[in-house]
């Protein structure tokens, strides 16, 4: 007997589907369509041009350079940066450029004989580093090895 | 592409998946069992890969062909101990009567091509937003595959991963992920941005597929395509998963620890497997993120207090034992790995301890916590739509119907989950961070580790179409 009604329940699902059914299921379909709409939405604003462009594969190319070191290095930057460590922008590049260079360690401090200097276009004076004591031991523009001599 | 990306996620999958098979019975349909261990396997496997491969490293230091041995050697040992065993399960467990379980209705073939649409939509945006973030989000590149990276190019030298020079990165963080990644890339001998990436896909669709196949086993299929739908429909989910970040992972062990309660409950006078995994589940969850550590601790504490409850009505031990048995060989590399290889993190928590009455007088802080968790609470999905309310009107046109059996575990998990809730607010209330900045970065997250558990007991709990429908049709068959 409590077969038969399933199954004559189940007929009824498949013609006369019961209204409080119908619209719990249409509720979640329609849910999941905006969805799938904004989905699609989005796939079509992105710019395939993008790919390969983002910033950590940026940093990825410009300390491929310094790849390989290990140890402890410091680290300097834009002198704006520099004096703002906590800055968002400040942390994001500094951490770049751990990620780029590890298993170096890179310290946010100058304060290291060897220093990485990580500098945004043309902000790094050829001049500075013998000013405040650093020696250029190789130059990629942007990217500076420096020997701090005031650091035994 | 180096041939070897796909067998070196394959094989975590196979030993998962042959180890799920190990502890739980054999039902029918066969596809849904295959699902259901497949989906488990994948983070199982992910998750014991990664223990063996730090092991490893601790006992013998790095060795390519010794981890690659060591996992097939597992995985043969695993499959021989499967086979044996099926052998000597003369019965096996029958499937349990389901209404609507048996040929598929135009609903339930609707509901399918629904799903399998949505999942090809989201596997779509998972590849664009992968594509355009290959590294992944800020915290993936910052903590995880940062982590990653100093144990793969350290060589030797791999505990460096841990030195204190490295605060910033958090090297006390669990390490499921970062082994799991320097496992992948030291199996094919190079690094790629693909390992880190399908990691992060399989825990997804594992996510998806555990929720799906689970409901299919415990109640009904429009019920677990109805999950998974939910579930896909939240772009955040696709989003963070996409940007690698551990809340996936994390939100699919405190899943799988939901169903495997659940499961046991089912059949407590049965095979004491699923305690077994769901200890594992909550370890790996620990092994994954700090959270996993609350989760454990609310799990615990939502155990003891129903236990209180029922004054020993229920038997307590032998769920408990199970549970910390699965749960030991976990704790004992999270101790070894905060104690030994990363001791720093303790003297942060130390800091934070006693801080801590400072904080807690911070009145202003209270109103502060409240309100964003109202505000992310609503909107942490990034949906054009929020489900909260669609999901409540579908109560009311379903009903609830609950198997009685699921009672306990749902009461379980509900407070579990509140437990954690709450553990989030003191994180808050006690943390050293600028509390609005951390609010605004993290909280979204948090929630969404527990939307999968949600979604799972939302279905648990509503009434299954099939049943309304025979509901319906009592009721027109009465009048």
């Amino acid at each position: 007997m409590d077969s038969q009604k399933k199954r004559s329940a189940e007929g009824k699902l498949l013609f006369v589907p019961a209204v409080r059914v119908s619209v719990g299921v249409l509720l979640i379909s329609l849910l999941v369509l905006l969805t799938v709409g904004r989905l699609v939405e989005e796939a079509v604003s992105l710019d395939p041009r993008e790919i390969g462009r983002d910033v950590v594969t940026l940093y990825e190319k410009r300390f491929a350079p310094l790849k390989g070191m290990k140890g402890v290095v410091g680290y300097i930057t834009d002198a704006d940066l520099q004096s703002r460590p906590e800055d968002v922008k400040a942390v994001q590049r500094f951490v770049l450029t751990q990620y780029a260079l590890a298993p170096l360690i890179v310290l946010n401090i100058p304060q290291s004989r060897l220093v990485v200097g990580n500098f945004h276009e043309g902000a790094f004076d050829p001049k500075l580093p013998a000013n405040q004591g650093f020696v250029v031991l190789l130059n990629f523009g942007d990217v500076v090895l420096l020997r701090n001599e005031a650091v035994p | 592409m180096n041939p070897l990306v796909f067998p070196s996620l394959l094989i975590p999958v196979a030993i998962g998946s042959v180890f799920v098979s190990l502890w739980l019975p054999w039902r029918k349909p066969l596809s849904s069992a295959l699902l259901f261990r497949t989906s488990l396997g994948t983070g199982f496997g992910f998750g014991i890969s990664s223990c063996l491969f730090v092991l490893g490293l601790v006992g013998w230091g790095p060795s390519r062909g010794g981890f690659i041995l060591a996992e097939i050697t597992l995985l043969v040992v695993l499959m021989a101990a499967l086979v044996c065993s099926l052998r000597r399960r003369s019965a096996r467990i029958p499937p349990e009567p389901r209404p609507g379980s048996g040929k598929a209705t135009t609903l339930q073939r609707m509901l399918r091509l629904l799903f399998y649409l949505t999942l090809a939509s989201a596997g779509g945006i998972f590849l664009l937003v992968s594509l355009q973030n290959p590294h992944g989000g800020w915290d993936a590149w910052s903590i995880w595959n940062l982590r990653a990276r100093f144990i793969y190019r350290g060589g030797d030298q791999w505990r460096e991963a841990f030195s204190p020079l490295l605060s910033r990165s958090h090297p006390d963080y669990p390490l499921l992920l970062p082994a799991a990644v320097a496992r992948g890339w030291s199996y094919i001998g190079q690094e790629t941005v693909l390992i880190p990436a399908m990691l992060s896909l399989g825990f997804a669709l594992a996510t998806v597929g555990i929720m799906v196949s689970s409901l299919f086993v415990l109640r009904t299929r429009t019920q677990g395509y109805l999950a998974g739908l939910v579930l896909l429909s939240t772009p955040f989910f696709l989003r963070v998963a996409a940007y690698q970040l551990a809340d996936v992972p994390l939100g699919f062990f405190i899943l799988t620890t939901i169903v495997m309660l659940c499961l046991y409950d089912r059949r407590p006078e049965g095979p004491p497997g699923p305690l077994l995994l769901a200890g594992m589940a909550a370890g790996f969850a620990a092994w994954t993120k700090n959270e996993g550590l609350l989760f454990i601790a609310s799990y615990l504490g939502a155990r003891g207090t129903l236990t209180l409850l029922e004054r020993g009505r229920k038997p307590v031990l032998k769920p408990m034992l199970f549970f910390a048995l699965g749960l030991l060989p976990m704790a004992i590399l999270i101790v070894y790995h905060k104690t030994r290889l990363a001791p720093s993190g303790g003297f942060l928590f130390l800091e934070g301890f006693r801080s801590a009455p400072a904080r807690l007088r911070e009145l202003s802080a209270y109103p502060q916590i409240l309100k964003a968790f109202a505000e992310k609470m609503l909107t942490f999905g990034e949906w054009r739509v929020n489900p909260l309310p669609v999901l409540a009107l579908y109560l009311a046109c379903l009903g609830i119907e609950m198997d009685r059996r699921d009672r306990r575990p749902m009461a379980v998990s509900i407070l579990a989950l509140g437990l954690m809730v709450a553990g989030y607010f003191f994180v808050y209330l006690l943390s050293p961070y600028d509390r609005q900045w951390y609010l605004t970065n993290s909280l979204n997250r948090l929630f969404l580790q527990l939307w999968p558990s949600l979604i799972f007991l939302f279905f648990l709990t509503a009434r299954p179409i099939e049943q309304a429908v025979i509901a319906a049709g009592q009721g027109r068959l009465g009048s």
